[in-house]
């Protein structure tokens, strides 16, 4: 997948700021100021996944590194992706076709995964979306 | 009750175990229960009850709903009249029915759009079995409860490629314990139902699952086995073109690190086969098909964000009447945009006509375009007839209430709360049928 370009103007960065892939992938992300990040596009290449380089509020930038979300996926996905390209460079037909399935299944479980996390994050909007009336979700306007 | 007269009755001789018997006026035939499961009713009339019979089984399906113990209460209880030794516990019928619905769908069980809009109509939010396997493809809510079929498979992901079939060979899949498990519910049974983990691959420890009002099973081959066609009270098949189907697995997956256009490409053609061989067949048994296409409005469109969405309702189906515009069975192409609406680009272009659908007879309502007004919702809704509303606007206050849903300002979203609607209908239907069965014995 072609790297998408960081479309992001870098000020006088933090003195570790480069992008080098010695970062271990268990880096919590350094700034936790959210609400001043006014821009954030993602770098992903092969070799410096799960770095994104964020505008904060146009006075400096930083490099925040999102890592990688215990029981993800990814690896998992990625590794029946190139088993399946190994099995299908092969002749079995029906072998071939399993491999893909395992990779769409997988992936679904990773879509649903990240929507789930999504969800999680204000169960009180969630559980209010599914049940406006009951008391802890009336709105009243006065 | 008719039966009544064949009612046996449970002695409550100090100490003995008394056995239950349970009549069910339908079938007019009593049968003795020992079956596990209580339902208890908020009602505390019904506490003592069980009590008195130190956990003993009732009648399978009684639930709160269908509860009509009036003369046993005054037996029990209370220590006075326990020399009272004849007891009828009187079944209602008619409300433990439960009724089966089928949904074939490729995109996943349970956590899909559809799912979460269907259980919505009949009110409540369904969620995972509390307590449970955390992987639990399984939703329940009050009235429904929504099975994944991929929990029948017979072979685990490794034991898939081990053999070289994908999910959607139905060599992959019991379709007897299937039969066996749908038919206990549909009875009013409890069964004790596999689970598989999309997560790991494997088949985990099952789960019980409680017979609800309403059961939902949703997957590839809900449709695929005979036998539990038989028992599928309502079917639907969600049809997405080829092309649709491309552009959403992409927009799913390409954000998804590890994916490559090639290999996502290569995940659709190669099961693709499977998919025609066995599940696309199914089509042809559906009530209604919704089938999503890309739209005409635009020419060249190739993202797949506005659609066309055709819903395909057989007719002659029992309990269910299809949706229309105008007048049944004529063919009408309508813009409602125009002095009364203005809607902005590409707008929004209604069919509804006739036609023949493997050897079927259908009517057709078809919808292309978008909403992004909330009174185009309600203007069209208010010229569509044979909805199943409640109330007017409920179909509008459906999809608001749902507006971040993925289709929720197109056909898609649209006909699927219409499905939900129908589906509504055809359960109430089938109660009243049944309610009216048990009066009609009464006579």
């Amino acid at each position: 997948m072609a790297s998408l370009a960081a479309a992001v103007s870098l000020k006088p960065p933090l003195p570790s700021s480069s992008s080098s892939s010695s970062f271990p992938s268990s880096i919590a992300p350094v700034s936790t100021n959210y609400s001043k990040i006014s821009a954030i596009s993602f770098a992903s290449t092969r070799n410096a996944p799960n770095i994104c380089f964020a505008r904060f509020a146009g006075k400096r930038a930083g490099l925040v590194v999102m890592a990688a979300a215990p029981g993800d996926l990814t690896d998992e996905l990625i590794q029946s992706i190139k088993e399946a390209e190994e099995v299908c460079a092969g002749d079995s037909a029906g072998e071939c076709a399993a491999s893909w399935d395992a990779v769409e299944e997988i992936s679904a479980a990773a879509f649903d995964k990240r929507q789930q996390a999504k969800a999680q994050s204000d169960p009180l909007e969630t559980y209010c979306k599914d049940n406006p009336e009951t008391d802890e979700c009336r709105v009243y306007e006065d | 009750m008719a039966c009544a007269a064949a009612a046996s009755a449970a002695t409550l001789a100090g100490g003995a175990s008394p056995t239950l018997t349970c009549c069910r006026a339908e079938a007019n035939l009593c049968t003795a229960s020992s079956l596990t499961r209580v339902a208890l009713s908020s009602r505390s009339n019904v506490m003592p009850f069980v009590s008195q019979f130190r956990g003993h089984a009732v009648c399978s399906s009684l639930t709160a709903a269908s509860t009509d113990i009036l003369p046993v209460q005054s037996f029990i209880g209370n220590g006075r009249q326990r020399s009272v030794s004849n007891l009828v516990v009187i079944c209602k019928a008619g409300s433990d029915q439960t009724i089966v619905i089928g949904l074939a769908a490729d995109s996943g069980c349970g956590k899909s759009t559809f799912m979460r809009r269907l259980t919505s109509v009949f009110g409540g939010a369904a969620v995972p079995p509390q307590g449970g396997n955390p992987d639990s493809n399984t939703l329940i809510s009050d009235t429904t409860t929504v099975i994944c079929l991929d929990d029948y498979h017979s072979l685990d992901r490794t034991g898939r490629k081990e053999k070289g079939v994908t999910a959607l060979d139905p060599r992959a899949n019991n379709f007897d314990l299937m039969y066996e498990q749908v038919k206990a519910l549909k009875q009013g049974k409890s069964v004790q139902k596999p689970i598989y983990n999309h997560v790991t691959g494997l088949l985990d420890p099952p789960e019980l699952i409680a017979p609800p009002k309403i059961l939902v099973i949703e997957g590839l081959h809900p449709m695929y086995d005979a036998r539990v066609r038989e028992l599928l009270d309502f079917s639907i098949y969600l049809d997405i073109s080829d092309a649709v189907k491309f552009a959403w697995k992409i927009q799913r997956d390409m954000a998804e690190r590890g994916h490559s256009l090639e290999s996502i490409k290569a995940s659709i053609s190669a099961r693709k086969p499977d998919f025609d061989a066995h599940i696309d067949p199914q089509k042809k048994y559906a009530d209604v098909v919704i089938q999503v296409l890309p739209t005409q409005l635009i020419p060249d469109d190739n993202e797949g964000k506005v659609l066309r969405v055709r819903m395909i309702m057989k007719e002659g189906v029992e309990y269910f009447e299809p949706v229309y515009l105008f007048d049944e069975g004529s063919t009408i192409s309508w813009i409602p945009c125009g002095r009364k609406l203005t809607c902005s680009y590409p707008g929004i272009k209604f069919f509804y006509g006739p036609d023949i659908y493997y050897d079927n007879e259908v009517s057709v309502l078809e919808m292309d375009g978008q909403f992004d007004r909330l009174d185009e919702l309600i203007y069209v809704e208010s010229h569509l007839s044979n909805i199943s509303t409640r109330f007017y606007g409920e179909i509008t206050q459906q999809m608001l209430k749902h507006a971040d849903f993925p289709g929720s300002n197109n056909g898609t979203g649209l006909f699927q709360t219409l499905v939900g609607l129908k589906i509504r209908d055809v359960y109430e239907r089938i109660l009243a049928k049944e309610s009216s069965t048990v009066t009609a014995s009464k006579v």
